[in-house]
C-alpha cells in the first residue's frame, strides 16, 4: 500500500500521435489516447509487437516527435506546451536509452565527449570536472576509465549500451526512457544489461519507462506493466497480477507466442494436445507421439466447475495454439489492414459477439489495479489462471517427465 | 546423415597472421531433424555456417577436417560445383529477410527465378508452384502476393518468403542463420514453427543457428552449444536444457529471463539474472587451455593450461569440462 | 583444486591497450596517423598526393629560382625549346617556362578559391535543406535545379562578362556556378543522417538546432561531401582553364589556360606553346583526381578491425 503514497513522476493523459502518410492527405495514427502514471522510483513497462505504437508514445515522451494531443506532465511540469529553450531547459531532467548501440552513439565522437556532452549543454561543471564525472560515469556502467579515449566502433556491442546508458545518465535525470534497451544484443549480454538497469535504478533513484517487445525481460524489469495494440493501451496491471493471469484475449496471445520456457511449453502442448502442431500430421511417428500426449491429457473442459465458460476456454487455448499463425502475420500488422472505426479493434478475437463490432470496450478497472479493455476480463482471467496453474503443478510437470 | 561435419578447423584473418575461428568443430545433422548451434556472437557460429554453403568471406579458410553433405564431401568441390548443390541441396535463410530479397524485383519473381534456376518446375508451372507455396508457408492471398514488393510485406512475411525461397528446390539440409532475430517476439515463435511445419512435409534437415537457447529449443531435437570456436556441449535438447553439463551452458540459461506465469509470476521475481561476466575473446586471444576459462565461475587450475576433452554425460549428451 | 577466481584482468587487458595508442596530447596526431594509415591503403592515391606536392612546389619554388617575368618578350616568336628557353617561347616571343612556373599560381589558386566557394555554399544551402526539411528544403531545392539547368560554362561566361574578367570575379564566378552537386550531396547526407538514434540522442542531451546541424550531423557527412569537393577543385581547374582559353581569364595574370588560349592558332606550327601549359593543367587535375580517391578511404570512419 506503500505505492499510492508515492506521488505520480509522470502523468501522461489521452496521448495521440500521428505521422502524415507521403503518398497523401491522410495521417497514420500511431497513439491513440493511451495514459499511465509512473510513481517516483517506479519501473512501467509497456509491451506490443513493432506498430503497436510503443515506440512512439516513448518518442513523445521525451519530446522527440510531437503529440498531436494529450498532455504530458514530468513531476509537475507540463511538456506538451514547452517549446524550443524552454523545452530544452527541461531536457536534462528525462532522457532516453535507445535500442541499437550501434547507430545511437556519433561515431565521429570519442567517449570523453559523447559522455561530456549532454553535461556541457545543460552547464553541468567545468570541463575538468565533466571528464572527472565522466570517468565514475563509466565506472558506474562498468567500463574501465582507460575506454574514455576510444570511439563507439572500437567498443564491443555490450560495451556500446553500457555508455549508452552512461550518457543518458550524464545529466542525472530522474526519468529514462528505455526504447528496446537490450533487443539489439545477444541473449548473454542482455542479462549484463539488465542487472545493470536495475542496479542503477536502484542507485540513482531512476524512475522508468521501459519499452520492450519480449515479455520475459518486462517481468523482469517492470513493476507495472501496459500491453498496446494498435496505438490502444489495452491492458494495464502490476506485473505480478498481468503474469499470474492477463485479463485480454490479445494479451494471452501475445503471451503464448512468447512462451519459451520449455518446461511451461511442453506442458501447455500436453494440455492442448495437438493443438501446437494443427498441419503437422504426415510423419507417422509424429503422429505415434500426438496419440501418446493426448492419451496423458486431462480432460480440460470437464474439469472445469462453469460449463458456460468453454469459450473462454477455448479462447486460452486458440491464444496458445497460436492463431496467430493462421493470419500470416498480416492482420497483427495494423499498417496493413484496414481499421474497424466502430467496436473493438481486436479483429481476431475469438469471443467477438456482435456486441464487440458495434462497441468500443473502454479501459476499465474490473479488478483494484487491474485495468483491461475487453467485456469478459474478469472470467478471462479467472479461466486463464485455472489453466497455467494446471500447467504448472508439480504433479502435472512429473506426469509430462514420465512420458 | 544428411550433414556430417568432422573435426572442422576454420582460420580467419587477423593484423598477426590466420587465427583460428573454428576449432575441431564436429556436427551430425540427420534428415528430418534439427540441430540448433547455440552461442553467442563472436563464436564462429556463422562462420561455420557460410563454411557449409561455401560462402566464407575473403580471407576465411577451411585448414582441416571434412564436411560431408549426403555423404559427398564438400570441402573438395570447386566454385562452380558448389554454386551447383547451393539451393539445390543446401539453401541458406539469413536473419535480415529486408536484405536478402531484392528490393526492386517482385517476390513471385524471385521465387520463379529459383524454381527456373535448379529446374524444379518447367517455366510454364513455375507461376502456380510459386503461387502454392508462398499459400503453403501461410501467407493470405498468395495470389496477390506473387506481384507485391519485398517493402511491401511485414518483417514476418518477408522470412517466410525466405522460407519459400530456401524450400522450393527441396534441398536436404536448410541452414537458418537466426532466422527470428531480427522479428517480434510473437512472430518468432510463427517463424519457427512454420521452418517446423515445413521439414514435416519435406523431411529436410535443419541447422538452426541462433544465440537464443530457449528459441532454439522450440524447433530443434539437438542442441550444440559453441563457445569461441569450440564445441561446449551437445546433447538432446531436453537433457541439455534440463541438466546442462557445461558452466558455459549453464551461464547462458541463468542469464535469459524466463516467462513467470500463473503462480510462478505471483512469488517475486529475482532482482538481478545469472549473467556470465566479460565477454567472448577474440580469435587470437582465446585461452590456451579450455576456451571459456576467463569467464568460468568454477575454472580449476587444470583449465588453464588443457584443454577438456567431450565427456559422456548420458545418452549422447557430451560436454567438454573437467567438472 | 583451488578454484580462480581473478580472471577480470583479462577483459581489461584488452581495452588498456587499444586505447594507450591513442590517450594523452597526441589526439590530434593520433587522428592524423589514423587518417594516413586509411589513406596509405590506396596506392593511386599516394602518388596522387606526390604529384600534387610536386606540381604545388614547383609553382611556389619555381618563379622565386626561374626570376623570368611571364609577360617579357625575350626572344624571338616560336623559338623552338633550347638551352636559353628550355620551353620555348610563344607567339609573341614570352618563355613559356616562365609562364608554366607562374601561371600555375592562377589556375590552383583559383581552382582552390573556387572548391572553397563552392563548398561553402553548398555545404549552407545543403545542410539546411536537409536538415529542416519542410518548405525550406522546397525553397532551396527549387534554387538548386534552377541553377543546375543553367549550362555551367556558359553561366560562368556571362558572370565574367559582366564584372569584368578580374581574379577575384573568375574565382568568385566558377563558385557560383558549380555548387549544386555540392548542395546536393549534403542534402542527401543530413537527410539520412538526422534520422539515426544518435542525433535524437543529442536531441534529448538539450542540443540546439545549430549544434545539432554543426556540431553532430556535419562532422559525420562530410567525407563524401570533402571527396567531392576535391573533385571541384579539379573541375574549378578546368573551368577556369577554359575560360582563359576563350579569352575571359584575367589579362594581368599569367595563367595556363590564357597561354594555351593566345597560342591555340599556331598549335600545329609550335607544339610546344600548348603541350607544356597543357601537361600542367592535365597533371593538376589528375593527382587531385587520384587524391580525393584516397581521401573517400581515409575519412571513411567505421574502418572495422578484423579482431
Amino acid at each position: 500500500m506503500t505505492d499510492s503514497l508515492v506521488k505520480n513522476f509522470l502523468t501522461v493523459r489521452d496521448l495521440w500521435v500521428s505521422y502524415p502518410s507521403r503518398a497523401g492527405q491522410d495521417c497514420f495514427t500511431a497513439v491513440k489516447g493511451v495514459g499511465f502514471d509512473i510513481p517516483q522510483r517506479r519501473t512501467m513497462g509497456l509491451v506490443g509487437e513493432s506498430g503497436s505504437g510503443k515506440s512512439s508514445t516513448a518518442l513523445a515522451v521525451m519530446r522527440l516527435i510531437r503529440a498531436s494531443a494529450g498532455s504530458i506532465s514530468l513531476g509537475g511540469v507540463e511538456l506538451t506546451s514547452l517549446t524550443g529553450r524552454a523545452l530544452r531547459a527541461q531536457r536534462p531532467k528525462f532522457q532516453m536509452i535507445f535500442q541499437d548501440p550501434a547507430s545511437s552513439l556519433n561515431p565521429r565522437q570519442r567517449a570523453v565527449d559523447i559522455l561530456t556532452e549532454p553535461m556541457h549543454l545543460c552547464g553541468l561543471g567545468q570541463k575538468s570536472q565533466r571528464i572527472e564525472m565522466a570517468r565514475e560515469l563509466l565506472a558506474q556502467v562498468g567500463l574501465s576509465s582507460s575506454s574514455l579515449m576510444l570511439f563507439p566502433h572500437q567498443f564491443s556491442g555490450g560495451q556500446r549500451q553500457r555508455l549508452v546508458i552512461a550518457r543518458a545518465l550524464a545529466t542525472r535525470p530522474e526519468l529514462v526512457v528505455a526504447d528496446e534497451p537490450v533487443s539489439a544484443l545477444d541473449a548473454a549480454v542482455q542479462a549484463q544489461i539488465l542487472n545493470l538497469l536495475g542496479s542503477l535504478r536502484d542507485n540513482f533513484g531512476l524512475t522508468v519507462l521501459f519499452i520492450s517487445h519480449d515479455l520475459g525481460v518486462v517481468q523482469h524489469a517492470c513493476h507495472e506493466v501496459g500491453v498496446m495494440y494498435r496505438g490502444l493501451l489495452i491492458e494495464r496491471a502490476p506485473t505480478e497480477k498481468l503474469f499470474s493471469a492477463p485479463a485480454h484475449p490479445y494479451t494471452w496471445a501475445l503471451l503464448s507466442a512468447s512462451v519459451t520456457d520449455w518446461g511451461l511449453r511442453e506442458a501447455l502442448k500436453t494440455i492442448f494436445g495437438s493443438g501446437l502442431e494443427n498441419g503437422v500430421a504426415a510423419d507417422p511417428d509424429q503422429k505415434e507421439k500426438a496419440a501418446r500426449k493426448k492419451s496423458l491429457t486431462p480432460n480440460f473442459e470437464t474439469t472445469q466447475p462453469v460449463s458456460s465458460t468453454r469459450s473462454i476456454t477455448k479462447s486460452i487455448k486458440w491464444a496458445i495454439s497460436g492463431c496467430l499463425k493462421e493470419s500470416g502475420g498480416q492482420i497483427l500488422n495494423p499498417r496493413l489492414s484496414e481499421d474497424g472505426s466502430e467496436g473493438c479493434n481486436f479483429l481476431q478475437c475469438p469471443l467477438a459477439e456482435e456486441k464487440c463490432r458495434t462497441q468500443e470496450p473502454v479501459l476499465t478497472e474490473f479488478e483494484p489495479g487491474h485495468l483491461s479493455r475487453c467485456r469478459l476480463a474478469a472470467e478471462i482471467r479467472r479461466q486463464g489462471q485455472a489453466v497455467l496453474e494446471l500447467a504448472s503443478s508439480p504433479a502435472f510437470g512429473q506426469m509430462t517427465a514420465a512420458a | 546423415m544428411v550433414l556430417a561435419v568432422e573435426n572442422l578447423f576454420i582460420h580467419g584473418p587477423s593484423s598477426s597472421g590466420p587465427v583460428a575461428v573454428v576449432e575441431s568443430l564436429t556436427l551430425a545433422l540427420p534428415a528430418a531433424t534439427t540441430l540448433a548451434l547455440v552461442g553467442e556472437s563472436g563464436c564462429g557460429k556463422t562462420i561455420t555456417a557460410l563454411s557449409i554453403m561455401g560462402l566464407l568471406p575473403p580471407g576465411f579458410f577451411i585448414t582441416s577436417g571434412s564436411v560431408k553433405l549426403g555423404g559427398e564431401e564438400l570441402t573438395f568441390l570447386s566454385k562452380t560445383e558448389l554454386r551447383q548443390r547451393r539451393g539445390k541441396s543446401m539453401a541458406m535463410i539469413f536473419q535480415e529477410p529486408m536484405t536478402a530479397l531484392n528490393p526492386v524485383m517482385t517476390v513471385g519473381r524471385q521465387i520463379t527465378e529459383v524454381l527456373l534456376t535448379h529446374r524444379v518446375c518447367p517455366p510454364s508451372q513455375a507461376r502456380d508452384k510459386a503461387i502454392a507455396l508462398l499459400g503453403q508457408v501461410g501467407l493470405k492471398e498468395p495470389e496477390k502476393r506473387f506481384s507485391s514488393y519485398p517493402h511491401e510485406f511485414s518483417g514476418g512475411m518477408r522470412q517466410r518468403v525466405m522460407c519459400v525461397m530456401a524450400i522450393c528446390a527441396n534441398p536436404q539440409l536448410i541452414i537458418a542463420d537466426e532466422p527470428t532475430t531480427a522479428l517480434d517476439a510473437t512472430v518468432q515463435a510463427q517463424i519457427l514453427e512454420l521452418l517446423r511445419e515445413l521439414q514435416s512435409q519435406s523431411g529436410a534437415a535443419i541447422l538452426l543457428i541462433t544465440h537464443n537457447l530457449l528459441a532454439a529449443s522450440i524447433l530443434a531435437d539437438r542442441l550444440t552449444v559453441l563457445y569461441a570456436g569450440s564445441v561446449m556441449e551437445t546433447g538432446p535438447t531436453a537433457a541439455v536444457l534440463n541438466s546442462p553439463a557445461h558452466p558455459y551452458t549453464r551461464g547462458l540459461l541463468g542469464s535469459q529471463p524466463r516467462l513467470r506465469l500463473g503462480r510462478d509470476a505471483l512469488c517475486g521475481i529475482p532482482p538481478t539474472l545469472a549473467a556470465i561476466s566479460g565477454q567472448v575473446p577474440p580469435p587470437g586471444r582465446r585461452p590456451l587451455g579450455c576456451a571459456f576459462f576467463s569467464r568460468c565461475p568454477q575454472a580449476l587450475k587444470d583449465c588453464r593450461d588443457n584443454r577438456p576433452h567431450p565427456v559422456s554425460k548420458g545418452p549422447e549428451h557430451q560436454a567438454a569440462c573437467f567438472r | 583444486m583451488t578454484v580462480i577466481k581473478d580472471v577480470s584482468d583479462l577483459e581489461s587487458a584488452d581495452n588498456s591497450q587499444r586505447s594507450s595508442q591513442l590517450e594523452g596530447t597526441g589526439r590530434f596526431f593520433g587522428r592524423l596517423g589514423e587518417f594516413w594509415r586509411g589513406f596509405k591503403k590506396n596506392p593511386a592515391s599516394v602518388i596522387g598526393l606526390i604529384l600534387l606536392a610536386a606540381v604545388v612546389v614547383m609553382i611556389i619554388i619555381g618563379p622565386l629560382i626561374y626570376q623570368l617575368d611571364p609577360f617579357d618578350i625575350v626572344s624571338a616568336p616560336f623559338t623552338p625549346p633550347d638551352e636559353n628557353f628550355r620551353l620555348g617561347t610563344d607567339y609573341v616571343g614570352r618563355d613559356i617556362l616562365a609562364g608554366v612556373l607562374s601561371g600555375g599560381r592562377a589556375s590552383l589558386s583559383v581552382g582552390l578559391f573556387a572548391a572553397l566557394i563552392t563548398a561553402a555554399i553548398g555545404l549552407t544551402v545543403g545542410s539546411l535543406s536537409g536538415f529542416f526539411g519542410g518548405w525550406i528544403d522546397t525553397l532551396l531545392m527549387k534554387v538548386t535545379e534552377f541553377f543546375q539547368v543553367l549550362p555551367t560554362l556558359l553561366f560562368a561566361m556571362v558572370l565574367v562578362t559582366i564584372f569584368g574578367p578580374t581574379w577575384v570575379t573568375v574565382t568568385v564566378s566558377i563558385g557560383l556556378a558549380s555548387w549544386m552537386n555540392v548542395a546536393r550531396l549534403t542534402r542527401a547526407e543530413f537527410m539520412r543522417l538526422r534520422e539515426f538514434d544518435f542525433v535524437r540522442s543529442a536531441v534529448a542531451a538539450g542540443a540546439s538546432s545549430a549544434r545539432l546541424m554543426m556540431v553532430t550531423i556535419l562532422p559525420n557527412a562530410l567525407p563524401p561531401i570533402v571527396v567531392a569537393a576535391a573533385f571541384d577543385i579539379s573541375f574549378a581547374i578546368l573551368l577556369e582553364g577554359s575560360l582563359s582559353f576563350l579569352g575571359l581569364g584575367d589579362p594581368n595574370r599569367m595563367s595556363w589556360g590564357l597561354i594555351i588560349g593566345q597560342n591555340k592558332n599556331y598549335a600545329l606550327r609550335a607544339w610546344w606553346t600548348v603541350v607544356f601549359p597543357g601537361a600542367a593543367i592535365f597533371l593538376s587535375v589528375l593527382s587531385v583526381c587520384l587524391m580525393s580517391d584516397g581521401l573517400n578511404d581515409a575519412l571513411n570512419p567505421r574502418r572495422e578491425r578484423r579482431f
